[in-house]
Protein backbone atom coordinates (compact mmCIF):
# COMPACT_ATOMS: atom_id res chain seq x y z
CA UNK A 1 0.00 0.00 0.00
CA UNK A 2 2.91 2.44 0.62
CA UNK A 3 4.66 2.29 -2.58
CA UNK A 4 1.48 3.23 -4.37
CA UNK A 5 0.22 5.80 -2.12
CA UNK A 6 3.67 7.60 -1.90
CA UNK A 7 3.08 8.19 -5.54
CA UNK A 8 0.22 10.46 -4.97
CA UNK A 9 2.40 13.70 -4.83
CA UNK A 10 3.93 14.26 -1.73
CA UNK A 11 4.03 18.18 -0.07
CA UNK A 12 6.21 19.78 2.32
CA UNK A 13 4.87 19.67 6.19
CA UNK A 14 7.15 21.88 7.94
CA UNK A 15 7.41 21.53 11.63
CA UNK A 16 9.89 21.19 14.29
CA UNK A 17 12.14 17.59 15.23
CA UNK A 18 14.17 17.79 18.46
CA UNK A 19 14.22 21.64 18.63
CA UNK A 20 15.22 21.81 14.97
CA UNK A 21 13.08 23.11 12.06
CA UNK A 22 12.65 20.33 9.64
CA UNK A 23 10.40 20.26 6.28
CA UNK A 24 8.90 16.63 5.87
CA UNK A 25 7.88 15.54 2.42
CA UNK A 26 4.68 13.51 2.95
CA UNK A 27 2.22 12.04 0.76
CA UNK A 28 -1.54 13.24 1.70
CA UNK A 29 -2.74 9.87 3.92
CA UNK A 30 0.45 9.66 4.83
CA UNK A 31 0.72 8.63 8.32
CA UNK A 32 3.18 11.02 10.36
CA UNK A 33 5.27 6.94 11.71
CA UNK A 34 5.91 6.28 8.12
CA UNK A 35 7.34 10.48 7.08
CA UNK A 36 9.23 10.78 10.46
CA UNK A 37 10.83 7.21 9.67
CA UNK A 38 12.02 8.05 6.02
CA UNK A 39 13.24 11.25 7.13
CA UNK A 40 15.64 9.27 9.44
CA UNK A 41 13.91 9.07 12.25
CA UNK A 42 14.73 5.33 13.18
CA UNK A 43 14.04 5.79 17.17
CA UNK A 44 10.08 6.13 16.56
CA UNK A 45 9.41 2.17 16.55
CA UNK A 46 6.26 0.63 14.47
CA UNK A 47 4.36 -2.96 16.21
CA UNK A 48 0.62 -2.93 16.10
CA UNK A 49 0.34 -0.21 13.70
CA UNK A 50 -3.36 0.44 15.36
CA UNK A 51 -2.84 2.91 18.55
CA UNK A 52 -2.49 -0.55 21.53
CA UNK A 53 1.42 -0.79 21.69
CA UNK A 54 2.39 2.59 22.10
CA UNK A 55 6.19 1.79 20.18
CA UNK A 56 5.06 4.73 18.11
CA UNK A 57 4.51 7.37 20.59
CA UNK A 58 5.93 10.59 20.23
CA UNK A 59 5.72 13.83 21.79
CA UNK A 60 3.25 16.58 19.89
CA UNK A 61 3.01 19.71 21.42
CA UNK A 62 4.23 18.09 24.39
CA UNK A 63 1.72 15.43 24.89
CA UNK A 64 2.35 12.11 24.16
CA UNK A 65 0.80 10.87 20.98
CA UNK A 66 0.70 7.19 18.46
CA UNK A 67 2.13 8.62 15.37
CA UNK A 68 0.42 5.53 13.81
CA UNK A 69 -2.95 6.93 13.97
CA UNK A 70 -1.74 10.77 12.95
CA UNK A 71 -1.55 12.16 9.68
CA UNK A 72 1.88 13.81 8.77
CA UNK A 73 -0.41 16.43 7.23
CA UNK A 74 -1.68 17.25 10.57
CA UNK A 75 1.29 18.02 12.09
CA UNK A 76 2.04 20.91 10.03
CA UNK A 77 3.58 23.73 12.92
CA UNK A 78 3.96 21.30 15.51
CA UNK A 79 6.56 20.52 18.01
CA UNK A 80 7.69 16.76 17.84
CA UNK A 81 10.25 15.25 20.21
CA UNK A 82 11.56 11.55 20.18
CA UNK A 83 13.20 9.65 22.48
CA UNK A 84 16.59 10.57 21.00
CA UNK A 85 16.13 14.38 21.53
CA UNK A 86 19.07 16.22 23.38
CA UNK A 87 18.49 18.98 25.42
CA UNK A 88 15.09 17.84 26.48
CA UNK A 89 15.75 17.23 30.66
CA UNK A 90 12.44 15.07 31.19
CA UNK A 91 13.39 13.00 28.65
CA UNK A 92 16.98 13.34 29.35
CA UNK A 93 16.50 12.18 32.36
CA UNK A 94 14.45 9.09 31.78
CA UNK A 95 16.97 8.13 29.50
CA UNK A 96 19.70 7.60 32.11
CA UNK A 97 17.25 6.04 34.24
CA UNK A 98 16.09 3.18 31.96
CA UNK A 99 19.62 2.47 31.33
CA UNK A 100 21.10 2.16 34.81
CA UNK A 101 17.77 0.61 36.41
CA UNK A 102 17.70 -1.69 32.98
CA UNK A 103 14.43 -0.54 32.51
CA UNK A 104 14.89 -2.42 28.45
CA UNK A 105 15.64 -5.55 27.55
CA UNK A 106 14.62 -6.23 23.44
CA UNK A 107 14.69 -2.25 23.70
CA UNK A 108 11.76 -2.08 20.84
CA UNK A 109 9.24 -0.65 23.52
CA UNK A 110 11.57 1.69 25.08
CA UNK A 111 11.43 5.02 22.93
CA UNK A 112 7.66 4.97 23.35
CA UNK A 113 8.02 3.98 27.05
CA UNK A 114 10.29 7.04 27.50
CA UNK A 115 7.88 9.26 25.93
CA UNK A 116 4.69 8.19 27.65
CA UNK A 117 6.25 8.67 30.86
CA UNK A 118 7.75 12.02 30.18
CA UNK A 119 4.02 13.48 29.08
CA UNK A 120 3.65 12.20 32.62
CA UNK A 121 6.66 13.39 34.62
CA UNK A 122 5.94 16.84 32.53
CA UNK A 123 2.98 17.30 34.34
CA UNK A 124 3.22 15.53 37.75
CA UNK A 125 6.37 15.46 39.46
CA UNK A 126 5.75 12.85 41.80
CA UNK A 127 3.49 10.17 40.79
CA UNK A 128 2.81 7.22 42.97
CA UNK A 129 2.91 3.99 41.20
CA UNK A 130 -0.75 3.45 40.53
CA UNK A 131 -0.40 6.75 38.24
CA UNK A 132 2.90 5.37 36.27
CA UNK A 133 0.87 2.26 36.28
CA UNK A 134 -2.03 4.68 34.80
CA UNK A 135 0.10 6.69 32.12
CA UNK A 136 2.22 3.91 30.68
CA UNK A 137 -0.94 1.55 29.90
CA UNK A 138 -0.72 1.97 26.23
CA UNK A 139 3.02 0.88 26.10
CA UNK A 140 3.15 -2.51 25.89
CA UNK A 141 6.31 -4.55 27.08
CA UNK A 142 7.21 -8.32 26.15
CA UNK A 143 10.50 -8.70 28.06
CA UNK A 144 10.57 -7.07 31.44
CA UNK A 145 7.76 -7.55 33.07
CA UNK A 146 7.02 -3.98 33.34
CA UNK A 147 9.16 -3.59 37.16
CA UNK A 148 12.12 -1.98 36.24
CA UNK A 149 10.69 0.38 34.25
CA UNK A 150 8.40 1.33 37.02
CA UNK A 151 11.41 1.94 39.14
CA UNK A 152 13.29 4.16 36.48
CA UNK A 153 10.29 6.16 36.20
CA UNK A 154 10.44 6.64 39.66
CA UNK A 155 14.39 7.37 39.50
CA UNK A 156 14.23 9.60 36.54
CA UNK A 157 10.77 11.47 38.87
CA UNK A 158 13.45 11.52 41.99
CA UNK A 159 16.50 13.13 39.76
CA UNK A 160 14.41 15.85 38.33
CA UNK A 161 12.97 17.03 41.88
CA UNK A 162 15.94 16.94 43.25
CA UNK A 163 17.53 19.29 39.71
CA UNK A 164 14.93 21.57 40.53
CA UNK A 165 15.71 21.58 44.70
CA UNK A 166 19.23 23.85 44.82
CA UNK B 1 -8.90 4.59 -2.85
CA UNK B 2 -6.14 6.45 -1.72
CA UNK B 3 -6.38 9.84 0.12
CA UNK B 4 -5.44 12.33 -2.16
CA UNK B 5 -5.99 15.56 -0.37
CA UNK B 6 -5.91 17.11 2.79
CA UNK B 7 -7.14 20.53 3.84
CA UNK B 8 -6.16 22.03 7.07
CA UNK B 9 -9.59 23.97 8.13
CA UNK B 10 -8.13 27.18 10.36
CA UNK B 11 -11.75 28.45 12.15
CA UNK B 12 -15.22 26.64 12.46
CA UNK B 13 -16.53 28.60 9.39
CA UNK B 14 -13.61 27.50 7.38
CA UNK B 15 -14.92 23.82 8.68
CA UNK B 16 -18.39 24.35 8.14
CA UNK B 17 -17.88 25.14 4.82
CA UNK B 18 -15.84 23.54 3.74
CA UNK B 19 -18.05 20.25 4.55
CA UNK B 20 -20.91 22.17 3.39
CA UNK B 21 -19.05 21.89 -0.51
CA UNK B 22 -17.18 19.08 0.05
CA UNK B 23 -17.64 16.42 -2.56
CA UNK B 24 -18.65 12.86 -2.28
CA UNK B 25 -16.06 10.83 -0.77
CA UNK B 26 -14.71 13.69 1.34
CA UNK B 27 -14.68 13.13 5.37
CA UNK B 28 -13.83 14.83 8.20
CA UNK B 29 -10.97 13.85 10.34
CA UNK B 30 -9.97 15.51 13.96
CA UNK B 31 -8.10 13.13 15.93
CA UNK B 32 -7.71 10.55 13.53
CA UNK B 33 -8.21 7.56 16.28
CA UNK B 34 -10.62 5.85 14.29
CA UNK B 35 -10.30 7.40 11.25
CA UNK B 36 -7.11 6.35 10.22
CA UNK B 37 -7.35 2.81 10.87
CA UNK B 38 -10.92 2.38 9.18
CA UNK B 39 -9.08 3.98 6.12
CA UNK B 40 -6.28 1.64 6.22
CA UNK B 41 -8.51 -1.27 6.82
CA UNK B 42 -10.05 -0.13 3.96
CA UNK B 43 -14.05 -0.12 6.10
CA UNK B 44 -14.44 3.66 5.21
CA UNK B 45 -12.69 5.28 1.99
CA UNK B 46 -11.82 9.23 1.45
CA UNK B 47 -10.28 11.06 -1.83
CA UNK B 48 -10.25 13.87 0.44
CA UNK B 49 -9.83 14.98 4.31
CA UNK B 50 -10.97 17.80 6.28
CA UNK B 51 -8.43 18.01 8.96
CA UNK B 52 -10.15 19.81 12.35
CA UNK B 53 -7.28 20.04 14.20
CA UNK B 54 -6.52 23.21 14.26
CA UNK B 55 -10.12 24.40 13.67
CA UNK B 56 -10.21 25.72 16.91
CA UNK B 57 -13.13 24.04 17.72
CA UNK B 58 -11.74 22.97 21.07
CA UNK B 59 -13.03 25.16 23.92
CA UNK B 60 -14.35 24.05 27.19
CA UNK B 61 -16.21 26.84 28.63
CA UNK B 62 -18.21 26.41 31.51
CA UNK B 63 -20.69 29.24 32.70
CA UNK B 64 -23.31 29.14 35.67
CA UNK B 65 -26.05 26.95 33.69
CA UNK B 66 -23.80 24.83 31.39
CA UNK B 67 -20.65 23.15 30.34
CA UNK B 68 -20.17 24.17 26.49
CA UNK B 69 -17.79 21.25 25.11
CA UNK B 70 -16.55 22.06 21.42
CA UNK B 71 -16.10 19.07 19.16
CA UNK B 72 -12.14 18.80 18.58
CA UNK B 73 -11.64 19.44 22.96
CA UNK B 74 -9.65 16.06 23.09
CA UNK B 75 -10.52 13.42 25.48
CA UNK B 76 -7.80 14.01 27.77
CA UNK B 77 -8.64 17.80 28.24
CA UNK B 78 -11.92 16.87 29.31
CA UNK B 79 -10.32 14.14 31.72
CA UNK B 80 -8.85 17.00 33.05
CA UNK B 81 -11.38 19.94 33.39
CA UNK B 82 -12.02 20.61 36.59
CA UNK B 83 -16.01 21.63 35.89
CA UNK B 84 -16.67 18.42 34.46
CA UNK B 85 -15.26 16.37 37.14
CA UNK B 86 -17.58 18.58 39.40
CA UNK B 87 -20.44 18.38 37.72
CA UNK B 88 -20.56 15.40 35.41
CA UNK B 89 -18.85 12.90 37.30
CA UNK B 90 -19.75 10.08 34.91
CA UNK B 91 -18.69 11.80 31.98
CA UNK B 92 -15.27 12.68 33.94
CA UNK B 93 -14.49 9.05 34.69
CA UNK B 94 -15.51 7.87 31.19
CA UNK B 95 -13.18 10.27 29.79
CA UNK B 96 -10.33 9.87 32.20
CA UNK B 97 -10.60 5.59 31.40
CA UNK B 98 -10.85 5.93 27.80
CA UNK B 99 -8.14 3.82 25.90
CA UNK B 100 -4.72 5.37 27.27
CA UNK B 101 -2.89 8.59 27.60
CA UNK B 102 -1.80 8.57 23.72
CA UNK B 103 -5.40 7.76 22.68
CA UNK B 104 -6.87 10.25 25.15
CA UNK B 105 -4.38 13.07 23.75
CA UNK B 106 -5.81 12.74 20.24
CA UNK B 107 -9.19 11.71 20.39
CA UNK B 108 -11.58 14.15 20.73
CA UNK B 109 -15.60 14.37 21.51
CA UNK B 110 -17.07 14.73 18.24
CA UNK B 111 -14.88 11.69 17.48
CA UNK B 112 -15.78 9.73 20.13
CA UNK B 113 -19.79 10.41 19.16
CA UNK B 114 -19.88 10.46 15.32
CA UNK B 115 -18.10 7.58 15.24
CA UNK B 116 -21.00 6.29 16.32
CA UNK B 117 -19.81 3.40 17.81
CA UNK B 118 -22.50 1.15 19.90
CA UNK B 119 -19.95 0.98 22.88
CA UNK B 120 -18.29 4.49 22.85
CA UNK B 121 -17.00 5.60 26.26
CA UNK B 122 -18.16 9.28 26.06
CA UNK B 123 -21.77 8.49 24.64
CA UNK B 124 -23.39 6.89 28.16
CA UNK B 125 -22.97 9.98 29.88
CA UNK B 126 -23.88 12.23 27.31
CA UNK B 127 -27.19 10.45 27.57
CA UNK B 128 -27.04 9.85 31.04
CA UNK B 129 -27.36 13.99 31.41
CA UNK B 130 -29.37 14.65 28.32
CA UNK B 131 -26.92 16.39 26.04
CA UNK B 132 -27.46 18.59 23.14
CA UNK B 133 -24.90 18.64 20.26
CA UNK B 134 -25.17 21.32 17.74
CA UNK B 135 -24.81 20.94 14.57
CA UNK B 136 -23.83 23.24 11.80
CA UNK B 137 -24.58 23.33 8.19
CA UNK B 138 -23.25 25.98 6.18
CA UNK B 139 -24.31 29.57 8.42
CA UNK B 140 -27.53 27.55 9.96
CA UNK B 141 -26.78 25.69 13.81
CA UNK B 142 -29.46 23.40 14.86
CA UNK B 143 -29.44 21.60 17.89
CA UNK B 144 -30.07 18.14 18.30
CA UNK B 145 -30.59 16.19 21.52
CA UNK B 146 -28.11 13.57 22.12
CA UNK B 147 -31.09 10.83 22.23
CA UNK B 148 -32.32 11.38 18.95
CA UNK B 149 -28.59 11.57 17.18
CA UNK B 150 -27.72 7.64 16.80
CA UNK B 151 -29.49 5.79 14.20
CA UNK B 152 -27.96 2.51 14.05
CA UNK B 153 -24.12 1.09 14.41
CA UNK B 154 -21.88 3.82 12.76
CA UNK B 155 -24.75 5.69 11.81
CA UNK B 156 -26.10 9.33 13.16
CA UNK B 157 -28.69 12.03 11.59
CA UNK B 158 -25.66 13.79 10.10
CA UNK B 159 -25.45 13.98 6.44
CA UNK B 160 -22.51 14.65 4.38
CA UNK B 161 -22.81 18.56 4.45
CA UNK B 162 -23.08 19.00 8.64
CA UNK B 163 -20.37 19.54 11.05
CA UNK B 164 -20.99 18.87 15.06
CA UNK B 165 -19.53 21.87 16.42
CA UNK B 166 -20.58 21.55 20.08
CA UNK B 167 -21.40 19.54 23.14
CA UNK B 168 -23.88 21.19 25.28
CA UNK B 169 -24.15 19.61 28.74
CA UNK B 170 -26.63 21.81 31.22
CA UNK B 171 -25.70 21.81 34.96
CA UNK B 172 -28.17 20.26 37.36
CA UNK B 173 -29.16 22.82 40.25
CA UNK B 174 -27.23 22.38 43.74
CA UNK B 175 -30.85 21.89 44.81
CA UNK B 176 -31.89 18.83 42.62
CA UNK B 177 -29.23 16.69 43.98
CA UNK B 178 -27.93 15.06 41.19
CA UNK B 179 -25.27 12.37 41.56
CA UNK B 180 -24.02 10.34 39.00
CA UNK B 181 -21.58 6.88 38.13
CA UNK B 182 -19.97 5.67 34.92
CA UNK B 183 -19.41 1.96 35.06
CA UNK B 184 -17.45 0.02 32.46
CA UNK B 185 -16.08 -3.63 31.82
CA UNK B 186 -13.53 -4.35 29.72
CA UNK B 187 -10.51 -7.32 29.86
CA UNK B 188 -8.31 -5.23 31.11
CA UNK B 189 -8.01 -1.92 33.20
CA UNK B 190 -7.44 0.35 29.77
CA UNK B 191 -7.18 0.32 26.44
CA UNK B 192 -10.58 -1.78 25.39
CA UNK B 193 -13.27 -1.17 23.86
CA UNK B 194 -16.41 -1.84 26.50
CA UNK B 195 -17.87 -5.05 26.51
CA UNK B 196 -20.90 -3.09 28.45
CA UNK B 197 -20.49 0.76 29.25
CA UNK B 198 -22.88 2.52 31.87
CA UNK B 199 -23.60 5.81 32.87
CA UNK B 200 -26.24 6.48 35.79
CA UNK B 201 -27.64 10.10 36.97
CA UNK B 202 -30.22 10.13 39.49
CA UNK B 203 -32.18 13.09 41.29
CA UNK B 204 -33.77 12.95 44.84
CA UNK B 205 -36.13 15.25 46.31
CA UNK B 206 -36.97 14.34 49.79
CA UNK B 207 -35.65 11.00 49.68
CA UNK B 208 -37.73 10.15 46.62
CA UNK B 209 -36.28 9.59 43.15
CA UNK B 210 -37.22 12.57 41.42
CA UNK B 211 -35.39 11.47 38.28
CA UNK B 212 -33.01 9.10 36.53
CA UNK B 213 -31.40 8.08 33.42
CA UNK B 214 -29.96 5.11 32.74
CA UNK B 215 -27.43 4.55 30.08
CA UNK B 216 -26.45 1.33 28.62
CA UNK B 217 -23.57 0.77 25.89
CA UNK B 218 -22.74 -1.93 23.98
CA UNK B 219 -25.74 -4.10 24.31
CA UNK B 220 -28.04 -2.68 21.56
CA UNK B 221 -27.46 -0.95 17.98
CA UNK B 222 -26.77 2.41 19.42
CA UNK B 223 -26.47 3.47 23.25
CA UNK B 224 -29.90 3.22 24.99
CA UNK B 225 -31.65 4.33 27.76
CA UNK B 226 -33.31 1.73 29.89
CA UNK B 227 -36.73 3.36 30.23
CA UNK B 228 -38.57 0.89 31.62
CA UNK B 229 -35.55 0.63 34.88
CA UNK B 230 -35.87 4.50 34.66
CA UNK B 231 -39.97 4.39 34.95
CA UNK B 232 -39.68 1.58 38.21
CA UNK B 233 -37.19 4.14 39.97
CA UNK B 234 -39.41 7.51 39.67
CA UNK B 235 -41.03 8.51 42.66
CA UNK B 236 -39.72 5.39 44.86
CA UNK B 237 -37.13 5.57 47.08
CA UNK B 238 -33.94 4.27 46.29
CA UNK B 239 -34.23 1.19 48.86
CA UNK B 240 -32.94 -2.77 47.84
CA UNK B 241 -35.91 -3.60 47.15
CA UNK B 242 -36.33 -0.80 44.20
CA UNK B 243 -33.11 -1.07 43.26
CA UNK B 244 -32.98 -5.02 42.34
CA UNK B 245 -36.76 -4.27 40.46
CA UNK B 246 -34.88 -1.59 38.24
CA UNK B 247 -31.70 -3.80 37.55
CA UNK B 248 -34.24 -6.77 36.42
CA UNK B 249 -36.10 -4.48 34.25
CA UNK B 250 -33.06 -3.11 32.42
CA UNK B 251 -32.37 -6.44 30.85
CA UNK B 252 -35.72 -6.08 28.82
CA UNK B 253 -34.40 -2.55 27.50
CA UNK B 254 -31.52 -3.83 25.65
CA UNK B 255 -30.98 -6.15 22.80
CA UNK B 256 -27.32 -7.11 23.19
CA UNK B 257 -25.97 -9.62 20.56
CA UNK B 258 -22.79 -12.08 20.38
CA UNK B 259 -19.77 -10.30 19.14
CA UNK B 260 -16.02 -10.52 19.07
CA UNK B 261 -16.02 -9.07 22.58
CA UNK B 262 -18.65 -11.44 24.17
CA UNK B 263 -21.98 -13.10 24.53
CA UNK B 264 -25.51 -11.76 24.36
CA UNK B 265 -26.13 -13.89 27.51
CA UNK B 266 -23.23 -12.51 29.33
CA UNK B 267 -24.20 -8.75 28.46
CA UNK B 268 -27.27 -9.13 29.70
CA UNK B 269 -26.15 -10.60 33.22
CA UNK B 270 -23.59 -7.24 33.18
CA UNK B 271 -26.56 -5.01 32.87
CA UNK B 272 -28.22 -6.58 35.60
CA UNK B 273 -25.36 -6.03 37.97
CA UNK B 274 -24.35 -2.68 36.52
CA UNK B 275 -27.52 -1.17 37.61
CA UNK B 276 -27.97 -2.49 40.56
CA UNK B 277 -23.95 -1.54 41.57
CA UNK B 278 -24.21 1.95 39.89
CA UNK B 279 -27.47 3.03 42.03
CA UNK B 280 -26.12 0.79 45.16
CA UNK B 281 -22.99 3.22 44.79
CA UNK B 282 -25.23 6.41 44.44
CA UNK B 283 -27.57 4.96 47.59
CA UNK B 284 -24.49 4.84 49.79
CA UNK B 285 -23.02 8.14 48.60
CA UNK B 286 -26.53 9.52 49.66
CA UNK B 287 -26.58 8.29 52.80
CA UNK B 288 -22.93 9.10 53.51
CA UNK B 289 -23.32 12.95 52.49
CA UNK B 290 -27.42 12.49 54.81
CA UNK B 291 -24.90 11.54 57.45
CA UNK B 292 -21.89 14.24 57.42
CA UNK B 293 -24.74 16.88 56.74
CA UNK B 294 -26.52 16.03 60.00
CA UNK B 295 -22.80 15.78 61.49
CA UNK B 296 -21.86 18.70 60.53
CA UNK B 297 -25.78 20.74 61.94
CA UNK B 298 -24.91 18.76 65.10
CA UNK B 299 -21.60 20.21 65.91
CA UNK B 300 -22.91 23.45 64.66
CA UNK B 301 -25.64 23.73 67.11
C1 LIG C 1 -6.13 1.67 20.77
C2 LIG C 1 -7.49 2.33 20.79
C3 LIG C 1 -8.25 2.27 21.95
C4 LIG C 1 -9.51 2.88 22.00
N1 LIG C 1 -10.22 2.80 23.15
C5 LIG C 1 -11.44 3.38 23.23
C6 LIG C 1 -12.20 3.33 24.42
O1 LIG C 1 -11.75 2.82 25.45
N2 LIG C 1 -13.43 3.90 24.43
C7 LIG C 1 -13.95 4.52 23.34
O2 LIG C 1 -15.07 5.02 23.39
N3 LIG C 1 -13.24 4.58 22.17
C8 LIG C 1 -12.02 4.03 22.10
N4 LIG C 1 -11.30 4.10 20.92
C9 LIG C 1 -11.91 4.73 19.74
C10 LIG C 1 -11.54 6.21 19.52
O3 LIG C 1 -10.32 6.53 20.12
C11 LIG C 1 -12.62 7.18 20.04
O4 LIG C 1 -13.86 6.86 19.47
C12 LIG C 1 -12.27 8.64 19.73
O5 LIG C 1 -13.00 9.50 20.60
C13 LIG C 1 -12.52 9.08 18.30
O6 LIG C 1 -12.23 10.47 18.17
P1 LIG C 1 -11.27 11.02 17.00
O7 LIG C 1 -11.20 12.48 17.18
O8 LIG C 1 -9.98 10.29 16.99
O9 LIG C 1 -12.15 10.62 15.75
P2 LIG C 1 -11.77 10.55 14.19
O10 LIG C 1 -11.18 9.21 13.92
O11 LIG C 1 -11.02 11.73 13.77
O12 LIG C 1 -13.24 10.62 13.60
C14 LIG C 1 -14.21 9.60 13.81
C15 LIG C 1 -15.42 9.84 12.92
O13 LIG C 1 -16.12 11.01 13.31
C16 LIG C 1 -16.22 11.94 12.24
N5 LIG C 1 -16.07 13.26 12.84
C17 LIG C 1 -15.07 13.68 13.67
N6 LIG C 1 -15.29 14.93 14.09
C18 LIG C 1 -16.47 15.34 13.53
C19 LIG C 1 -17.25 16.54 13.60
N7 LIG C 1 -16.86 17.59 14.35
N8 LIG C 1 -18.41 16.61 12.92
C20 LIG C 1 -18.82 15.55 12.16
N9 LIG C 1 -18.14 14.39 12.06
C21 LIG C 1 -16.97 14.28 12.74
C22 LIG C 1 -15.12 11.56 11.28
O14 LIG C 1 -15.42 11.92 9.96
C23 LIG C 1 -15.05 10.06 11.46
O15 LIG C 1 -16.01 9.41 10.68
C24 LIG C 1 -10.02 3.53 20.86
C25 LIG C 1 -9.24 3.60 19.70
C26 LIG C 1 -7.99 3.02 19.66
C27 LIG C 1 -7.17 3.12 18.41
Amino acid sequence: MAASEADLGRSPVALTINGRRTVLDAAPGERLLDALRRAGWLDIKESCGEGECGSCTVLLDGRAVCSCLLLAQSAEGADVVTAAATGHRVVGALRRAFVEEMGTQCGFCTPGMVLAAADLLTGDGDPDEAKIRRALAGNLCRCTGYHRILRAVQRAAAELREEVQP
Amino acid sequence: MFVQSVVRARSEVEAAWLVYEGKPATRLIAGGTDLMLQLRRGQRQALALIDLRRSGMDHILENEHAICIGATATVAALAQHPGIRAHFPALHTAAATLASQQIRNLATIGGNICNASPAADLVTPLLAYDAVLRVRRGDDVREVPVDRFFTGPGQHVLTQQDLLVEVVVSKPLPSEGERSRFLKLGFRGAQVIAVVNAAVSLRLRRGLVAETHIALGAVAPTAVRAISAERLLRGEKLTPEAIAAAAEAAVDDISPIDDVRSTAGYRRRVVRNFVRLALEEIAAQVAAETAHGSQRSRSRA
